[in-house]
């Protein structure tokens, strides 16, 4: 057994979308490692497939073609509720438009994975309390994210990503609806975040933020064409 | 007046524009207001309907004017009249320009002279010389009966038909006058026609022959209670039959509490005159007791209305709740609806449009969406009345009701469409405006908050109170099915199954006392012959048959502490009667065949008899008297105590009754009714039974034959009717209520789409989803719930008189309608619940 096997591997991976006799190959012949405690980014032009590629390691979609193995694990087949386990249990998403659910408290929102697991409501607690003190929002537990900035927005989601101790965290555009100075805040959490082992990966079209990663993917037009390790 | 114009046209074309909304709020708004348009019509029917007289309100009833169907043998009463009593009022009062006596008479058998055969069945009303020209009323053809056919004991034959007789029967041939009828034999000459839609003085009846007074004893062989007579089988006295509704109209100027007082004033002298002197003594001392009521007449008399009044307006109100249901449905489609309008009603103020003006528009857009519901609703009205008079009516009365919609029916629809128009139009109205006020200062909160979201909002609190009201409704609902079924099931203390009861009326065919003395016995004989009979037996007031007697008695040992404690019910019956019917004899023996003509008089007394007047002693050998001259010196032996038997009626006490042999008759019988103990089903055997009667003597009348079964429920017919109505209006306000919850639950999943592909991007299970939605279903529910239970509660107060054996906070029915409504909820929000499971997790990547 190889020891430095992948914590994501992607192997010819495609994915078609059929629409009123339409097909949109969003992405084709996808090869794509992640390892532990890896952060990469994947940037490329609007439209050419970073999304639907997120939404795959996500699973919240899956590949019309190929493997994906997620912990030497072939994702496969798995029906929905596996699936949704995987979601729950093994990734934290971080979301462009943050995706907060406005009837709960910042506390609630965090809490809010959690609570489609078994767990009982002390360590729940705990595990709130901790994300959120590592995003440096837990004096706002009590509050609605109306009533917060979009920066905070973000690193309550960012918390509430966290919380679950999943394998990886999935950003899709992160900072996309934050002005600079609330998105360098972001950046800067989720680099602190890596420094203290997460694994992540990061969708960006800002080739500023994407430096701050080990390793860029750059796409086009649903292919790899370009990968860059920083040297740091 | 042009703007209303403008709006109107307007709101029709935003209606075309949608037809889907369109479709089904008008279909919501026509089930609701249909249900109360098909109920005020029986109301307007039953309760409002006038005479066809003219100037109506110039007339009064005297004496009940809820009994047209009665009549009552013995002391004469003031509900109902005797013919001598009505003529002393007619003639001594001074308020009356004129004063009217009509009697109903049921199946009378029209022939032609041929002896062909016109109707065996037709309404007839015996009435006084004056009845049309009381009413108001005159012939379309021919001549109206008047004084001058109202003179001289049967030499008045001379007959009015109704426009529908003429019609079906005479092909309204001009020739019909003058022509000859026999009318229960007698022959008739018909000299008038009434125009069509007099029906007579009598809401709900369709009275088809008017003959005068003067001809009762002609048309009812056997019976005089015009004159005293010594003939055969006429043991009645005409002071003693109360039997005819008598109206009168008012003098100019008189006030009904002046007729009144005058009314009263002479029936005072009366009985102290020559009127007086013909009643019996004890009779006397009973009448003078009484008054005579005077009432306004202008709707006519109506024993619909004495029974259906309760139920009818406690229909009334909930099909009113129903309404109000649906109300709250379309309400809640507009609040959808009006944010989808938000552009529209934006521009619309942008441009300068006064916000009470648009409230205005969509006001009038309600207000036209309620008419076409309403139209709808009225022709569902007009075919829903018909039906549930049908339903209704049981047989027990004709269907003369009128459910045409007249103007007042029109009115009622036409105020309810802009009435409910304005209740559920009102609160989308005021919102719509308000929101697009605002909604330029409002920050685009992130994951939902608008209407469709969580939390509450206006359609929440609607659904809420919907719940409630269909709470109300299947409370008083299932209240009223529990108690019907609790009087249907009641112990009655003899087997109720397999039994047929067939009622003859031997003195019209014209047999004297001795005759019927034989012929009973001979005819209990043949009935337990017939195939399928195990057993006969025969009294003379039979089981539910809708007459009752009564005496006063003496009793041995028992002081009577006022009138009330004197009275007891009695019945006579045939040897066996109690074995056939099942009843337990409790002590000594039953009446037997030794208890003949000649023989001491004895009778078997009930328990609550036995009670009330002898306490714990054993009653077998004591003695009692019927308390009138007549009888004061003929004891009457006590020989055996029978359990307490529901002979009458299912609710209330059971009458102290004592039994009399038939065989020792006091007085003659009116009529004989047989008890048949059937081995199988009775409905086959009522045929054989009347041909049996039939083939022994055609000419004996039949008054009925049927099942016992029948007649209970005859008896409890409200009960069975109010039971129907308000199960299906109970069904109809779950329905609306469902579709107002699946509605609202729809439109919250659409509105948190994203929130759920969120949730579910997290990581929720279907499950979660699920719950997460039926969950939200469910706090309206229990809302709704918590809400209508004490409304409930506090509500079936007003209906406590209908219920039975369980009391106005029943917990098993409100177990069972809370149960109902939970699981019909669970039901009406799954649908959207799955469909929230079905949302794609990816929509948490998209962003708007
Ligand atoms: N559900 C879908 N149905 C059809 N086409 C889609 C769908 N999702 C994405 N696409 C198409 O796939 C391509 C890649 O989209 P996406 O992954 O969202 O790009 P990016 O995130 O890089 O801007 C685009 O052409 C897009 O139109
Ligand atoms: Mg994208």
């Amino acid at each position: 057994m190889n020891v430095s096997q992948p914590l994501i591997r992607l192997e010819n991976v495609a994915k078609v979308f059929y629409t009123d006799e339409v097909e949109t190959h969003a992405l084709a012949g996808i090869h794509l490692d992640i390892k532990k405690g890896e952060y990469v980014s994947i940037s490329g032009p609007s439209g050419c497939g970073k999304s639907t590629l997120l939404s795959i390691l996500g699973l919240l979609d899956s590949p019309s073609d190929g493997v994906y193995m997620l912990g030497e694990k072939p994702v496969q087949g798995l029906d929905f509720s596996d699936r949704a386990r995987i979601r729950n249990q093994e990734i934290g998403f971080i979301f462009q438009s943050f995706n907060l659910i406005g009837d709960l408290t910042v506390y609630e929102n965090v809490e809010l994975p959690l609570t489609y697991r078994n767990m009982s409501a002390t360590e729940r607690k705990e595990r709130v309390q901790n994300a959120l003190e590592k995003v440096g929002m837990a004096h706002r537990m009590r509050h609605y994210p109306s009533q917060l900035s979009g920066g905070q927005q973000q690193r309550v989601a960012v918390a509430r990503a966290l919380a679950g101790k999943p394998l990886i965290l999935l950003a899709d555009e992160p900072t996309g609806n934050l002005d600079s100075r609330n998105g360098e805040a972001v950046m800067e959490l989720l680099q602190q975040l890596h420094r203290e082992g997460a694994t992540i990966c990061m969708v960006t079209h800002d080739e500023r933020f994407a430096r701050h990663a080990d390793r860029t993917v750059h796409m086009f037009d649903g292919k790899v064409v370009e990968e860059s390790v920083e040297v740091g | 007046m042009e703007t209303l114009l403008q709006d109107l046209r307007y709101s029709l074309r935003t209606l075309r524009n949608s037809p889907g909304f369109t479709a089904v709020a008008v279909l919501t708004l026509a089930l609701g207001i249909g249900a109360n348009t098909a109920i005020f019509t029986l109301i307007n029917a039953v309760m409002l309907k006038m005479l066809p007289a003219q100037n109506a309100q110039e007339l009064v009833v005297l004496g009940d004017p809820t009994a047209a169907h009665s009549r009552s043998m013995g002391t004469p009463t003031t509900e109902l009249f005797s013919y001598p009593l009505y003529r002393e009022l007619r003639d001594r009062n001074a308020v009356f320009s004129g004063v009217m006596a009509a009697g109903e008479m049921h199946k009378l058998k029209v022939t032609r002279p041929s002896g062909e055969g016109v109707t065996d069945d037709a309404l007839g009303a015996l009435v006084s010389g004056n009845y049309f020209s009381v009413l108001g009323v005159n012939t379309l053809i021919g001549r109206p009966l008047t004084d001058d056919d109202d003179k001289l004991p049967g030499a008045h034959p001379v007959a009015v038909i109704s426009y529908s007789l003429w019609k079906q029967k005479f092909a309204l041939s001009p020739d019909v006058l003058g022509q000859s009828v026999r009318l229960n034999g007698y022959p008739f000459t018909i000299i008038g026609v009434t125009p069509q839609g007099f029906y007579g003085q009598v809401v709900g009846d369709v009275q088809e022959v008017w003959i005068p007074i003067m001809m009762q004893a002609q048309v009812m062989p056997g019976r005089n209670w015009i004159t005293e007579s010594a003939a055969a089988g006429n043991h009645q006295h005409p002071e003693n039959v109360s039997w005819l509704n008598v109206m009168a109209r008012l003098k100019p100027g008189v006030t009904v509490e002046a007729a009144k007082a005058n009314v009263n004033l002479v029936f005072k002298q009366m009985l102290e005159g020559s009127y007086g002197a013909k009643l019996t003594s004890d009779d006397l001392a009973e009448v003078k007791k009484n008054t005579i009521d005077v009432v306004p007449g202008a709707r006519g008399l109506s024993e619909l209305r004495g029974d259906f009044q309760k139920p009818l307006y406690l229909l009334m109100a909930i099909v009113g709740l129903v309404l109000l249901i649906a109300c709250v449905n379309v309400a809640n489609l507009l609040l959808a609806r009006a944010s989808q309008r938000k552009r529209e009603i934006a521009v619309r103020l942008a441009l300068g449009a006064k916000p009470s003006r648009l409230v205005r528009q969509l006001l009038t857009e309600s207000v036209v969406l309620a008419f076409f519901g309403g139209a709808f609703g009225l022709f569902a009205a007009m075919w829903g009345a018909r039906v549930l008079l049908k339903v209704s009516s049981l047989d027990t009365v004709k269907n003369g009701l009128e459910v045409q919609p007249d103007l007042k029916v029109l009115a009622f629809t036409a105020g309810i469409c802009v009435l409910t128009g304005l209740i559920f139009g009102l609160v989308p109205a005021l919102r719509a405006v308000h929101v697009e006020l605002n909604s330029t200062l409002k920050s685009q909160a992130q994951g939902n908050g608008g209407s469709g979201g969580r939390g509450w909002n206006w359609g929440k609190l609607l659904v809420v109170s919907q719940v409630g009201l269909s709470l109300l409704v299947l409370f008083a609902a299932g209240l009223l099915v529990r108690s019907l079924r609790n009087l249907q099931n009641l112990d009655v203390g003899y087997n109720r199954q397999h039994l047929v009861l067939a009622s003859i009326d031997p003195v019209a065919a014209g047999y004297n006392k001795e005759q019927i003395s034989a012929l009973v016995p001979e005819l209990t004989q043949k009935m337990a012959r017939i195939p399928g009979v195990q057993a006969a037996s025969v009294s003379a007031m039979g089981l539910f048959s809708g007459i009752e007697s009564a005496n006063t008695v003496k009793v041995e040992g028992f002081a009577a502490a006022n009138d009330r404690d004197k009275v007891a019910y009695f019945d006579r019956v045939a040897p066996d009667y109690f074995k056939v019917l099942g009843i337990p004899l409790l002590l000594g023996r039953e009446i037997s065949a030794q208890d003949r003509e000649g023989a001491p008089v004895v009778a078997v007394i009930n328990e609550s008899m036995a009670k009330f007047y002898f306490k714990n002693e054993n009653p077998v050998g004591r003695k009692f008297w019927i308390d009138d001259e007549e009888h004061r010196n003929k004891p009457i032996l006590v020989v055996g105590v029978a359990k307490d038997a529901r002979d009458r009626q299912l609710r209330g006490e059971v009458r102290r009754r004592y039994y009399l042999s038939i065989t020792q008759p006091e007085d003659d019988l009116g009529s004989a009714i047989f008890e048949i103990r059937t081995v199988g089903d009775p409905e086959g055997v009522t045929n054989s039974v009347r041909s049996e009667l039939k083939n022994f003597n055609s000419a004996i009348p039949i008054n009925s034959v049927r099942t016992l079964d029948y007649l209970v429920d005859n008896s409890i017919s409200n009960e069975i009717i109010i039971a129907k109505l308000s199960s299906f209006f109970g069904g109809l306000a779950l329905l609306l209520a469902s579709i107002g919850l699946y509605g609202i639950m729809s439109y919250t999943v659409n509105g948190r789409t994203k929130e759920i592909g969120v949730r579910m991007a997290l990581g929720a299970q279907r499950k979660n989803v699920l719950w997460l939605i039926l969950r939200e279903a469910m706090i309206l529910v229990v809302a709704g719930i918590a809400v209508g239970i004490p409304a409930a509660i506090a509500s079936t107060k007003l209906i406590s008189s209908m219920l039975y054996g369980l009391s106005g906070s029943d917990p098993v029915s409100m177990a069972a309608v809370i149960l109902l409504l939970g699981s019909i909820a669970v039901v009406a929000s799954y649908i959207p619940a799955r469909r929230a499971t079905k949302v794609d997790p990816m929509v948490a990547l998209r962003y708007e």
